[in-house]
Parts: C-alpha cells; sequence; structure tokens
C-alpha cells in the first residue's frame, strides 16, 4: 500500500539531503537474513557442526571401533571441578571408573574412584588415525591419559565410545544426506527444467510421473529399494546405493518447484520485456530466470536436506540402510532396538537426540532463508 | 456548506517498520458536509488509502492511529471513530451500516468459496434484517438496481462465474445493501476496463442521486475526480497540499505537485506538439522522512534554504483554496506566525 | 462431472498397474531368489533337498521363466481370481496372510489421520489468531520437534517412559486374550483401548506438519482482501474468521491427505516395527528380506492401493468443498 514493492530505497537518518541507499538483491537478503536470529544462529551451528563431522577423528578421543571390554554399557562420565576435598579446578577433571559387578543382578556398576584424579587434556597424544584420509598423525582434540577413561556419551555394549561414534556416525549421515540432495538436485532441475520451460506432452509425462511417485508410501518403497543393495557392496558402494535410493522420490519435490518457478516467471512481463529486446534463450533464462527462483531453490534445498537426513536414519535404525561396520546415526540407534536395554542405558538414545538438533537447526535456518528469499515483503 | 458528516483532524497512521517509523499518513484534516462528495487524489504510494482505512479502523493492527475522525449520524451525538476498539461492537455498527467501502480489486473482495447472494444479504442481516427470506429479496432488488441480468440467478453464483465489471457491480450492491451515509470508493474502477469504467462511475453517480449520500472518492485518476467530485483534496508522502473545489483545481492549481499532475495527463482534442509532461524521480518511502516539503527533490519551484528545511502548512490563500507551499507569501507568514510547527515536524 | 470421475477412475487403474509392475521388478531385482535360498540354506544343514517341493512351486509361478511371464502369472489370477499367489516364506497363500494385517493398517491409518485434523485444525487456527502470542511459540517449538524427531524414535521413547513410569511393555494392538480370537465386540473394543498410543507416536509428524501448513494458510488469508470486505461489512471477527478464512483454508487441508496418507502409511509401517503392531509393515519388512516375492509385491501393491484411493477421496472432497475447481472440472 504505502511502499511501493521493488522500492529498495530508503532515506538515511542523520542525514539532512535526501539521501538513498540501493542494496542489490543479494544484499538484501542476505541483510534480512542476519535479522532473522535463530536462522543466523542455526547457520553458524550447523557449519560448526560440519566441521566437527569432516574432521571427526581429530574432535573423537577414541576410535569408532576401539573397544574396552572393562567398559561395557558404561554411563557418560561426569566430569568435574570441585575434587573430593572441595578444591576447584580451573580445568576439568575425571575421576577414574572402576566396574564391578553386582553377583545377585549380574548387572555392573561404575563407580568413580575419587582418589584417582585425570585432567582433561586438549591436543592430547592417543590412538593413531588419518586426518581427512590421509594425515597420519594421533593428536586428538581432547582426552585422558591411558590410564583414565572418559566416555563423554557413555559406550555400547562392546565397550565402545558413544561420542566418538556418534561424531563418525553423524558424519556419514550428514553427507548422505548431502550426496543424496545432490542426485537429487540434479534429476530435479533437469525433470523440472524440461517440463516447466517446454510444457506440452513433456510436462504432461512427466508430470504424472511425479504424482506416480509421490502416491506411493514412501518407506515402505525405500525398504523394497534398498533390499536392493547387496550384501557384498562395499561400505562406499552402499553409502551411493542408499543416497540414490533416498534421491529417488526427494527429487520429485524439487522438480515440482522448479517447474512452478519456471511456469510462472516465463509469464513475467519483464522475461517478455527481455524476449522484446532480443535477448538470447540462455541470456534469458541465466540472467533473468534463474536469479528470479535461485532463493527459492537453495531454500527448498535446505528443507529436504533433513528429509534425507530422516529417512537415512530410519532405513538404517531398520537394518535395510547403511550397513555395520560403517556407522551413521541410524546404525548406532540399531543398538536401542531392544527396549530393555534402552531403559536400563538410555545414553543408547543419544544419537537420536542429534539427528533431533540438526533436523531441527536445518528448519530453522530453511525458515530463516524462505524469509529472507523475499526480501521485499515486510514484517 | 450542508450539515456535518464526517470531520478528520490531524490523522496520523505511522508504521512501525524495521528498517524506521513509516509516516504512511502524516496529519491530514478534512471536513465533509452530508450528501457531499469529496475526492481524495495522489499516486499510489502517497498514503490515501491508508487514511481511509484508518476512518473504517481497517488497517493493520500494527498500525499507530493518531487524530480525531468525528462521525455525525442522522440521530444521536458525534461519534468519535478513532477512539472506538476496533473490532468492537459500535464500530461493527458503523461498518457497513453507516460507512460503506468498496474496494480496487473486484477480484479478490469477494470469498470465492460463497455465492454473491451469500455475501450481500450477510451485510444486510446484521445490520437491517435478520430474516434470510426478507434479505435475499433485498439483495435481488438491488442487484437489479446496479444493472445485473437475472438478478434472482445472480445470487447463486460464484464470483469466478461473474465479469470483472459484473463484479463490481455486486460489490457496489453489497455496499449499498444497507443505505450508509458515507461510501468510501478506494480506486472503483482501476482495474477495470475503460468502457465498463465509464459504466461503473455513470452507476454510481445515479446511485448517489437516489440514495442521497456522500461519498469518498479514493483514486489517482484524474479523469475520475473530474467527472465524480465537488471537492478535492491532492495528497503527497502522507499530506494534504492542496484542497479546493474542483474547477479551480483544473483551471487554478496553485500547488506545484498539482499542476505537474495535471501536465501529467494526456488531453483529448487538443492539437499540440508538446512533449506529454511526466514528473521527474519517483516518490520516496517516507521511513525517517527528513524535515522539509516532501515535494522538494522533484519540485521545479524549489527554494533552497526552506524547501528542505521546513515542512509547508496547509493555509487557505483564497476563498475555499488552501495549498501548502512556499511559493505563495502567505505561507511563509504562517510559518513565521507558528514556527513552533516546523520545529515540531523537524524533530 | 461423471467424465471427470471416469477419467480420474482410469487414471488410478493406470498407476495401480504401474505400481504392480514397478513393486514387482524392485524385488525380483536382486541376485537370487527365495527359491534358492531355501535350497542352498536346507544344503547347508545337511537336510536332502525335497526336490519334487521346489520342482511344484518352479513350474506353478514359472520361477524358471523371464521376468515378465512371471509378472503375468501373479498379475492375472491376481485381478481375475483375487489371488495373490503364494507366501515361500509361510507356505500359504497370501491373502488370509495379509488380509486382517491390511484392515489392521487401514484402522490404525485412518485413526492417525482423525487424530491429526482433530489436534492440528484447533491448534493452528490458536495459533494464527495469536500470532507471536506465548502460546503459538509454544506450539511452535513443540510442532518442530514432532517435526524433527523420527517417529520410531518417538515409538522408542515412549515405550522407555511406559516401561520405567508403569513397569508394561507397551506394544501390539491387542490383549494376549484376544490375539488369537476372532473378531468380536470385546475384541474390536479392545483393539480400541490399544489404539492410542501408535496413533499419536504415528501421528505426531503430520500433525507438527499440519500446524505450520495450516498456520501459515489462515495467517496469509487472513491478509486477503475478502476478509477486509467482510470487515467493512460489520461482521464479528470471530463469526467472519470461521466463515472466510478458516473454509478457505480447508482446501490445502483437503488436498493435503495426498501427502498426508503415504506419509502416515510410511510411518505406522516403521512404528508397527518398533511397537510390534500385526499391520502389514513387519511382514513386508521380513518379506523383503527374506525375497517372498509375492507376499512382498502383493502388500506394495495394497498399500499403494490404499494411499492412491485416499488421494481419490481427497480430490473429491476438494470438489466438493470449492466451487471453482468444481467449476474447472465439469467443464
Amino acid at each position: 500500500m504505502a511502499t511501493e514493492p521493488g522500492s529498495a530505497v530508503s532515506h538515511l537518518r542523520a542525514d539532512d539531503t535526501l539521501h538513498y541507499q540501493i542494496l542489490s538483491q543479494r544484499q538484501l537478503i542476505w541483510r534480512k537474513f542476519r535479522r532473522h536470529r535463530v536462522a543466523y544462529f542455526c547457520l553458524v551451528f550447523l557449519c560448526l557442526f560440519y566441521l566437527l563431522a569432516i574432521f571427526a577423528e581429530f574432535f573423537a578421543p577414541y576410535g569408532a571401533f576401539t573397544r574396552d571390554t572393562n567398559f561395557l554399557y558404561a554411563p557418560p562420565t561426569p566430569i568435574h571441578f570441585v575434587d573430593a576435598d572441595g578444591v576447584f579446578h580451573v580445568r576439568p577433571f575425571v575421576y577414574k571408573i572402576t566396574n564391578e559387578l553386582d553377583l545377585e543382578t549380574f548387572q555392573r556398576h561404575y563407580v568413580e574412584d575419587k582418589d584417582e584424579l585425570f585432567f582433561i587434556e586438549f591436543f592430547i597424544r592417543a590412538e593413531p588415525y588419518r586426518l581427512l584420509g590421509f594425515i597420519e598423525t594421533d593428536i586428538h582434540f581432547f582426552g585422558v591419559p591411558e590410564e583414565a577413561a572418559f566416555f563423554l556419551a557413555g559406550t555400547d555394549g562392546l565397550g565402545r565410545d558413544l561420542f566418538s561414534r556418534m561424531l563418525l556416525g553423524a558424519r556419514t549421515s550428514l553427507f548422505v544426506g548431502l550426496l543424496g540432495l545432490a542426485i537429487g538436485f540434479v534429476l530435479g532441475l533437469i525433470f523440472g527444467g524440461i517440463s516447466g520451460y517446454y510444457g506440452g506432452s513433456a510436462d504432461m509425462l512427466i508430470q504424472r510421473m511425479i504424482e506416480f511417485l509421490q502416491s506411493l508410501p514412501t518407506l515402505p518403497l525405500w525398504m523394497a529399494l534398498s533390499a536392493l543393495v547387496p550384501p557384498d557392496w562395499t561400505p562406499i558402494q552402499v553409502y551411493f546405493g542408499i543416497s540414490l535410493v533416498l534421491a529417488s522420490v526427494g527429487w520429485t519435490g524439487l522438480a515440482r518447484v522448479v517447474r512452478g518457478k519456471l511456469i510462472s516467471l516465463r509469464e513475467e512481463d519483464y522475461v517478455l520485456a527481455a524476449k522484446l529486446a532480443g535477448l538470447k534463450e540462455h541470456a534469458i533464462i541465466m540472467r533473468h530466470l534463474l536469479p528470479g527462483f535461485l532463493s527459492y531453490l537453495i531454500v527448498h534445498l535446505t528443507l529436504a536436506i533433513p528429509h534425507m537426513i530422516l529417512g537415512e536414519t530410519a532405513l538404517s535404525f531398520l537394518g535395510l540402510g547403511i550397513q555395520p561396520p560403517a556407522v551413521s546415526l541410524g546404525t548406532l540407534l540399531q543398538d536401542s532396538q531392544n527396549v530393555q536395554t534402552v531403559t536400563i542405558n538410555p545414553w543408547l538414545l543419544y544419537p537420536g537426540a542429534v539427528v533431533v538438533v540438526i533436523v531441527i537447526a536445518f528448519n530453522f535456518l530453511g525458515d530463516g532463508l524462505r524469509d529472507a528469499a523475499d526480501p521485499y515483503k515486510h514484517i | 456548506m450542508a450539515e456535518k458528516l464526517l470531520q478528520v483532524e490531524n490523522l496520523k497512521t505511522h508504521l512501525p517498520l524495521e528498517e524506521g517509523l513509516l509516516k504512511a499518513v502524516d496529519g491530514i484534516s478534512f471536513t465533509m458536509g452530508r450528501g457531499e462528495t469529496l475526492g481524495l487524489v495522489g499516486e499510489s504510494g502517497c498514503g490515501k488509502s491508508l487514511a481511509v482505512s484508518a476512518i473504517m479502523r481497517l488497517n493493520p493492527s500494527f498500525a499507530e492511529i493518531q487524530g480525531n475522525v468525528t462521525y455525525y449520524p442522522l440521530a444521536g451525538a458525534p461519534i468519535e471513530l478513532t477512539a472506538l476498539d476496533a473490532y468492537g461492537p459500535e464500530i461493527r455498527a458503523i461498518r457497513g451500516g453507516e460507512i460503506a467501502m468498496i474496494f480496487q480489486e473486484p477480484m479478490t473482495s469477494f470469498s470465492p468459496l460463497h455465492t454473491i447472494g451469500n455475501q450481500i444479504t450477510e451485510a444486510i442481516r446484521i445490520h437491517r434484517r435478520d430474516d434470510k427470506q426478507a434479505a435475499a429479496e433485498i439483495a435481488i432488488d438491488l442487484l437489479r438496481r446496479v444493472g445485473m441480468s437475472n438478478p434472482a440467478q445472480r445470487m447463486n453464483e460464484y464470483p469466478h462465474q461473474l465479469s470483472g465489471g459484473m463484479r463490481q457491480r455486486a460489490m457496489i450492491a453489497m455496499a449499498l445493501s444497507c443505505e450508509p451515509s458515507l461510501l468510501i470508493a478506494d480506486e472503483p474502477t482501476t482495474a477495470l476496463d475503460v468502457t465498463v469504467q465509464a459504466q461503473v462511475l455513470q452507476l454510481m453517480r445515479d446511485l448517489q442521486h437516489e440514495f442521497g449520500m456522500s461519498i469518498l472518492y479514493i483514486t489517482h485518476d484524474l479523469g475520475v475526480i473530474a467527472r465524480m467530485v465537488q471537492t478535492v483534496a491532492v495528497m503527497y508522502l502522507g499530506r494534504i497540499v492542496e484542497i479546493t473545489d474542483v474547477d479551480s483545481l483544473f483551471y487554478t492549481a496553485k500547488h506545484p505537485y498539482t499542476e505537474a499532475l495535471i501536465q501529467s495527463v494526456p488531453k483529448l482534442g487538443k492539437k499540440s506538439r508538446a512533449r506529454l509532461e511526466s514528473i521527474r524521480g519517483a516518490v520516496p518511502v517516507p521511513i525517517n522522512r527528513p524535515p522539509g516539503c516532501g515535494f522538494f527533490p522533484r519540485c521545479a519551484a524549489a527554494i533552497e534554504g526552506l524547501c528542505d528545511r521546513h515542512d509547508p502548512p496547509l493555509i487557505q490563500i483564497e476563498d475555499q483554496h488552501a495549498v501548502a507551499c512556499f511559493v505563495y507569501p502567505q505561507v511563509v507568514d504562517a510559518l513565521g506566525d507558528s514556527p513552533r510547527e516546523g520545529a515540531h515536524h523537524a524533530a | 462431472m461423471l467424465n471427470y470421475f471416469i477419467r480420474r477412475l482410469l487414471y488410478m487403474g493406470i498407476v495401480l498397474f504401474f505400481v504392480s509392475l514397478l513393486s514387482f521388478y524392485i524385488i525380483n531385482l536382486p541376485p537370487g531368489s527365495w527359491i534358492q535360498n531355501y535350497a542352498s540354506e536346507l544344503e547347508a544343514s545337511g537336510d536332502i533337498v525335497d526336490q519334487s517341493e521346489l520342482e511344484f512351486l518352479l513350474q506353478r509361478y514359472g520361477l524358471d521363466r523371464p521376468l515378465h511371464e512371471q509378472y503375468l502369472r501373479w498379475i492375472i489370477p491376481l485381478v481375475t481370481e483375487g489371488d495373490f499367489g503364494q507366501s515361500f516364506e509361510w507356505g500359504q497363500p497370501v491373502w488370509p496372510l495379509i488380509e486382517e494385517r491390511l484392515f489392521l493398517t487401514m484402522t490404525v491409518s485412518l485413526a492417525s489421520i482423525l487424530f491429526v485434523y482433530v489436534v492440528s485444525v484447533p491448534i493452528a487456527l490458536y495459533s494464527a489468531i495469536n500470532q507471536y502470542s506465548i502460546g503459538d511459540y509454544f506450539f511452535s517449538f513443540i510442532g518442530l520437534i514432532g517435526l524433527a524427531t523420527p517417529n520410531f524414535l518417538i515409538a522408542l521413547v515412549f515405550m522407555i517412559i511406559m516401561l520405567r513410569v508403569f513397569g508394561v511393555t507397551p506394544g501390539g494392538l491387542f490383549s494376549p486374550e484376544y490375539l488369537r480370537a476372532p473378531w468380536s465386540l470385546a475384541k474390536f473394543w479392545d483393539m480400541l483401548t490399544h489404539l492410542p498410543v501408535p496413533v499419536i507416536v504415528i501421528g505426531t509428524a503430520g500433525t507438527a506438519g499440519l500446524i505450520r501448513i495450516l498456520r501459515a494458510q489462515l495467517l496469509d488469508e487472513f491478509q486477503k482482501q475478502y476478509v477486509i470486505t467482510a470487515r467493512a461489512k460489520g461482521l464479528r471477527e470471530r463469526f467472519l474468521i470461521v466463515k472466510y478464512p478458516l473454509r478457505m483454508a480447508f482446501n490445502p487441508i483437503a488436498s493435503n491427505i495426498g501427502s498426508l496418507l503415504p506419509q502416515i502409511v510410511s510411518g505406522s509401517a516403521i512404528v508397527s516395527i518398533v511397537l510390534g503392531l500385526p499391520t502389514t509393515g513387519p511382514l513386508l519388512f521380513r518379506a523383503l528380506i527374506a525375497q517372498d516375492t509375492f507376499a512382498a509385491a502383493s502388500m506394495l501393491l495394497m498399500l499403494s492401493v490404499l494411499t492412491v484411493v485416499g488421494v481419490f477421496i481427497s480430490d473429491l472432497l476438494l470438489m466438493w468443498l470449492d466451487p471453482r475447481i468444481r467449476y474447472e472440472r465439469s467443464n
């Protein structure tokens, strides 16, 4: 009403003369996005989380397959600042943990030995590993000396550190999501592009195909497709296989967005104007159509990643996705299939909490981007 | 002047946006008499629509309204509209009943899921008679009077089955259904074809005579103004810059903006090789607006040091002709009389 | 109108044909077959392979024939006689095996959809009217968590809470005494008392999603011109919201069934596995792993029938709700 749509012009305060500030579309979007504090926070959080996952071996105090048979189903190790004598330490420390077997219930109890105190050390030398797969090193971000044990999120039934496994598992889950998304993106762009730009019978055919795929119950379909992955495939191959399975349905939503946007933009007056001005087809697509829906595409992509992650988790949980010994958040949750076990050892559900946090962060990010993608919309 | 119907005094609508305070309507005043027609004219974005929705208390809830809008009903005491609860029963009795409104977009003004009849009788049943049969009869009669064929059948049709012109006729029928004293028409013909525009305008003139109501016209179309109204108020950037009768406006416009506006209308039958004038620049968005005349950056007659420092007050310089421009010495004098006025705005 | 109806039915038939083709091929794609696995298993355990039985299965279903012939041998009796073929693993016909489970899947799914609507419509309405209120933030937050949590995890957490707090292991749709009992009013009642847990677990994600969609839709509708028109008529706010924006928002709700139904059926599959519900989910899972071709393909097909028919019904509903769509389609 009072503001013209498209008027990216505003007066500057504290300046007596009329002064206009003109911002590019990208600057406007970024400005608007920055104002969405939660989304901005989630972006930072996710970036950090991806870093954590990429350098998982460095941040993990133990290896994913390192077993300590003294600690089967050990609860998370408590971190202390104040010792048994009431002395405050600036550096956090843990006590040495010993276990006792309760001969009546045959359950292990883990108790802190308050006499032996170990500081948590940073950049500590421990198990050797290959950073990014090729840099050989044995420096870990944090850990405790070998005589003690430090399980931030407890251990599983084989005595493996759940925190370390969660970091490595998160890497798998996060990147399966991205890979599936990338495949789905390409498919969606191709099919949506053909459908939206050419229309006619190609459009009709592709739309029917999408409707068909979308009307199928996703999970049973995924289950059937995952059953296709041969058991003798290497983890990497399985990884690709699962990404493909996830993308098989995931591309349809993207194709719809691309098509819808292309069709509506094709009708825009400025596209007609560009045509009348004699612009070539590819110039129209690149200069006028693509910027028009790039932001929507990014929003849609952001919101599609959590779907992929949830899909991978569900499949792996059922044993149809990523196969052990490979670790993903879903395979970690397999251990909690037995309700009795989880009830006694609730930390086995921590990987689930990680999934929830990641998905929530992606959702907030997507919401923030969606609001920002339309910088002219006030309020 | 006829019996007073509506008095607007120093009405302001401020919108607190993230970018700053948008003074969409910045202190406008005018008075309407019973049976009169007033035109509010200005470019899109000048705040005219927000001004009238403030009268009806229909503006978005985050808008800050200041000033007074007083409505004088036929019977009973004057009602202070700005003091009412925007969702309360008092304003609801006025909306549709005393003051009705026609909107710009006949396409979106009707709910697509309900029949025309349903939407027209609704108002009748609230304000006049809560009897389905009687309300339907009134509605059919109105549809006939606004020139719709087969009115009884139209009642059961959905908006998408009507053309734009027909929809606007239905809209007018709906607005008139409770015989309001004041009809606010917010660009009623902008979205219509030219030929349909003429028909609808003619219809509104006829109906005005028939019903004897006042009409407040909001438009950017000077042609409509010339045809339809007696008094014109020109708005620019949230303020009224000139107010006079329709003849004076077209023949002896005083404000540089009004002059430019009239210059920019193509004239038929006038053989002239002169180029059609346009006003340079665009209407700035009044966010964190600096002091001074809003038209200053676009004005050819601007006085440096005066126009960009002080707000020109709206001063009556001739009989029935007020203008807010420092080109006229009376306006400069008025500034000297009340230097606080300018200082107030600059703050 | 009738024309549209017939076209739509025809289209449904085509979709289901493709579904049957797709599910049959997908299941047969992995190398090996149930018969092979079975034979090698028997051999490994030292039993004498009953060649005649294997031979009989091979012959009857043409398992040594090309895939398209196998498909025809499955689909033709299915369509003409309602014979879904034989489950290898269970050694009995598929239909009696899945009949009750399909019915239960349908019951659980319908109950979940009902739950989704009953819960999300009032919450969305409240949130939209009181935008940015504490209640709005509260529901948005709960909804977000519901949306972000895989429903098998919700099922797990549910079970843990039940076990810890009440000391019972929930699960199943029936009390033990009714498990094998024939259907009776008492058994039906028993099922109803068991429904809430799975329905809440399955419905959470859908509810959270619908609240988001509906809230956004309502907020959008509140801004529409026709709402302002209605307000300018002097209508009461409550009446106006119910009559116009809410009515308008029911359109996306109806069309949402199309995407909600596959989601619910998916969710019920995995939740059933965790909660041990006697629906098609766990059986399908086993059949897929065991390459029990006919059983798996039949179940995939029937689950798709469920969703496709559901989408069809939602389409009819949409026509009934929206005069514009009715108008478009009857012409």
